[in-house]
């Protein structure tokens, strides 16, 4: 057993007690900082033991020149073994500081596959050590140790961890950083607190400005087109198959979901509700919705779903879409898009969807749902 | 007869002198034999890609802690506004506070903090720069033995880029530092009488300045590829090495541009294939999405779970083409080796 190549199992144990040896490190750190009794006191203590310790290069890179002095790390030592070149002798530090950077990463490669690679390895070399020339042998059977030794730091990293909770919950420095956590509280409630009241500010006078253009425009727009809307409202007011007097009128313009200069006009004579923009499918459930508020009930029954695709193929256009604005030109800019026939039970659901030239848009798509009671 | 053999002899002699020094398909098949049967060439091809991206190193100080440090030195667009505020009605206690605290904090601990983050950064810089070389070096001595029908071990090649380390080391990053120092010269050169003239102005002398830096680059990058090789093979010094691969990339410019176009497409063309699959799987899957629901999941499980695998394959292959891409560069030097140096 004695300088005989050490195992993938030992040489694991030693990584791991030397990763828990550090890991107590900063525990301790920890453990000394909160019992400071200012938070002042307990960050300039951190950061002095950082620089001391924690990121100490001294620390840091102990395991080079331990391994370089001494043939081995901590772990190593209580595990009993020892790092040599390949006729047992001591490596140069030039090989060892290779072996401890470089290698290590080159070991990394595919995940790892040069530390695993040693399971199988007759020199249980590691990438690493077959770089460098060099083997871990054991000096001496004490792999108890190591186990007893993983026991004792874990036992201390445990009890020095629940000690500073405990220190932390209960000390003067636990009260300084709750009293300074509520303020950053405080703190930050009162600036969302301003910026709500300066974002609301903002908003309110941009819509109220933007509304009195809109206003203007729409009046403006109304009196332009006045003539030609009353014509298209007789129209639809005249649909030959629907033969029955329409219960309200949707407007809307597929461009955005503000009221239009038609809307405008239809509010004079109908019940209007607004709201026809391109999210389609949500605005059409929420107009479901709203017919039933009305009491107008239309019962799409199990085509509801259908209908909605339905619409979505048939009107999903804008001023782009040139296969519908030549469907709506070959048909006097007019299609008729029958929504909730066969089962519906109470009502027929028919929109008549109209392209008109507009000073505001390019085109304006208006929208007219017509209800019509069975 | 006599003269005949003669004119023979010196009509051989002729074609041998026109013979083009390589056949890129040569160089492939020949490359492709050796990559195929020494998978140690692999690892040191990973190794390079590995020490080139140096990742873990240099991730710790990246933009955003850069956009930290501005915001810190930064007069606050709302400077004004958060002052009043602090010096108003609304005094802030958690800042005032946390000021406080920091205060009490001697500078010097700052100091020393910001002193041992540079000192990790610079040794980790070093050891990725060493880790690079001696991929480098290993690699194409194990290319030389392999072509040479020898055994690869790692322990053996490490051994012999061990010795060419210092050399190879001169030749990757010297002229590397030498060129980026004549870079910030010439662009101060630029930059300080540019604030004099208009822009457009400066266009015209642009345009003349690009075709000389991109013909510039390219010299650069085929003397160091031959530099390497010549540091490695010949073991000449890292000074008479570049010298050498600057004469050799004079006078094998065109052939060697060639090369590296072929290598450069050959392997572009192989990524694609490569990934048009995982990329088609994916895109279908969102395709799909639209369609049919169920099947589109699939897809998308299915390519993910390729990807995953794909991602250690990636770095396997990774290490082929770059072992490939150093051997088919080394047999093309073996085959001109002596001939250009004076």
């Amino acid at each position: 057993m004695k300088n005989n190549p050490a195992n993938f199992a030992l040489r694991l144990l030693a990584t791991l007690l030397d990763t828990f040896i550090y890991i107590l490190l900063f525990i301790l750190c920890i453990y000394f900082t909160v019992q400071k009794p200012t938070l002042s006191e307990a960050i300039s203590l951190f950061l002095l033991l950082t620089i001391l310790v924690l990121l100490n290069p001294l620390v840091l890179y102990a395991h080079i020149y331990l391994t370089y002095y001494f043939g081995a790390t901590p772990g190593k030592l209580l595990t009993g073994m020892k790092v040599t070149d390949e006729n047992g002798g001591r490596l140069t530090f030039k090989r060892v500081f290779f072996r401890q950077t470089v290698g290590y990463n080159f070991s990394m490669l595919l995940f790892g596959l040069g530390y695993v690679s040693m399971v199988k390895d007759p020199q249980k070399q590691t990438w690493h050590d077959k770089a460098v020339g060099s083997k871990v042998i054991v000096t001496q059977n004490l792999w108890p140790l190591g186990i007893i030794a993983t026991i004792i730091v874990l036992s201390f990293s445990w009890f020095f961890t629940s000690k500073s909770f405990e220190l932390a919950q209960t000390g003067p420095l636990g009260a300084e950083v709750k009293t300074l956590f509520e303020k950053y509280q405080t703190n930050i409630r009162e600036k969302s607190t301003r910026e709500d009241a300066n974002k609301d500010t903002v908003t309110n006078d941009t819509i109220l400005k933007t509304r009195s253009v809109q206003d203007q425009k729409l009046n403006e727009e109304l009196k332009q087109y006045e003539s030609y809307y009353k014509t298209e409202v007789s129209n639809i007011h005249i649909v030959p198959e629907l033969g029955r007097q329409d219960k309200g009128v949707i407007c809307g313009s597929s461009y955005s979901n503000e009221t239009s200069s038609y809307s405008r006009y239809c509010e004079r004579t109908f019940e209007v509700v607004y709201g026809v923009d391109l999210d389609l499918e949500d605005k059409l459930n929420y107009l479901y919705d709203e017919f039933e508020t009305k009491g107008w009930k239309p019962d799409w029954g199990s085509e509801r779903n259908n209908a909605i695709n339905n619409y979505m193929k048939n009107i999903d256009f804008f001023s782009g879409n040139s296969t519908h604005l030549s469907k709506f030109e070959k048909n006097n800019m007019e299609a008729r898009i029958s929504i909730a026939t066969g089962d519906a039970k109470e009502c027929d659901f028919q929109l008549v969807c109209r392209y008109a030239k507009s000073s505001e848009y390019p085109y304006l798509f208006m929208v007219t749902y017509i209800i019509h009671q069975k | 007869m006599k003269k005949e053999e003669n004119a023979m002899e010196q009509n051989n002699k002729i074609v041998e002198q026109n013979k083009p020094d390589w056949s890129i398909d040569e160089l492939y098949r020949s490359a492709w034999r050796i990559v195929k049967n020494n998978k140690v060439l692999w690892l040191f091809g990973m190794a390079i890609g590995a020490g080139g991206m140096s990742g873990n190193y240099r991730s710790s100080f990246d933009n955003s802690d850069l956009d930290g440090l501005r915001k810190l030195f930064q007069n606050s667009p709302n400077g004004s506004s958060e002052l009043s505020s602090v010096l108003g009605a609304s005094t802030n206690s958690f800042s005032d506070t946390l000021g406080s605290i920091f205060s009490a904090i001697p500078t010097y601990f700052y100091f020393l903090l910001g002193l041992e983050f540079l000192i990790m950064v610079i040794l980790g810089v070093i050891a990725s720069l060493i880790y690079s070389s001696w991929a480098h070096a290993a690699l194409l001595e194990g290319i030389q033995t392999a072509s040479g029908n020898g055994k690869l071990t790692i322990r053996e090649l490490s051994e012999k880029a061990f010795g060419d380390l210092k050399a190879v080391m001169y030749v990757q990053y010297v002229p590397y530092l030498i060129i980026t120092a004549v870079s910030i010269i010439i662009f101060l050169a630029l930059a300080i009488p540019s604030s004099f003239f208009t822009n457009t102005s400066f266009i015209p002398l642009l345009l003349i300045l690009l075709p000389f830096s991109i013909l510039g680059v390219i010299f650069f990058i085929l003397t160091l590829t031959w530099a390497i090789r010549i540091v490695v093979y010949d073991k000449k010094t890292g000074r008479q090495s570049l010298s050498l691969g600057f004469k050799i990339a004079k006078k094998k410019f065109w052939a060697s541009l060639l090369l590296g176009l072929v290598n450069s497409i050959a392997i572009g063309i192989l990524y694609v294939i490569i990934m048009i699959p995982f990329f088609g799987l994916f895109f279908g899957g969102i395709f799909a999405a639209s369609e049919n629901t169920n099947l589109a999941t699939g897809l998308i499980i299915i390519g993910v779970i390729l990807l995953l695998i794909f991602i250690l394959g990636f770095s396997i292959l990774g290490g082929i083409i770059e072992s490939f891409k150093a051997t088919v560069w080394s047999l093309a030097y073996n085959n001109i080796r002596g001939k250009y140096e004076k």
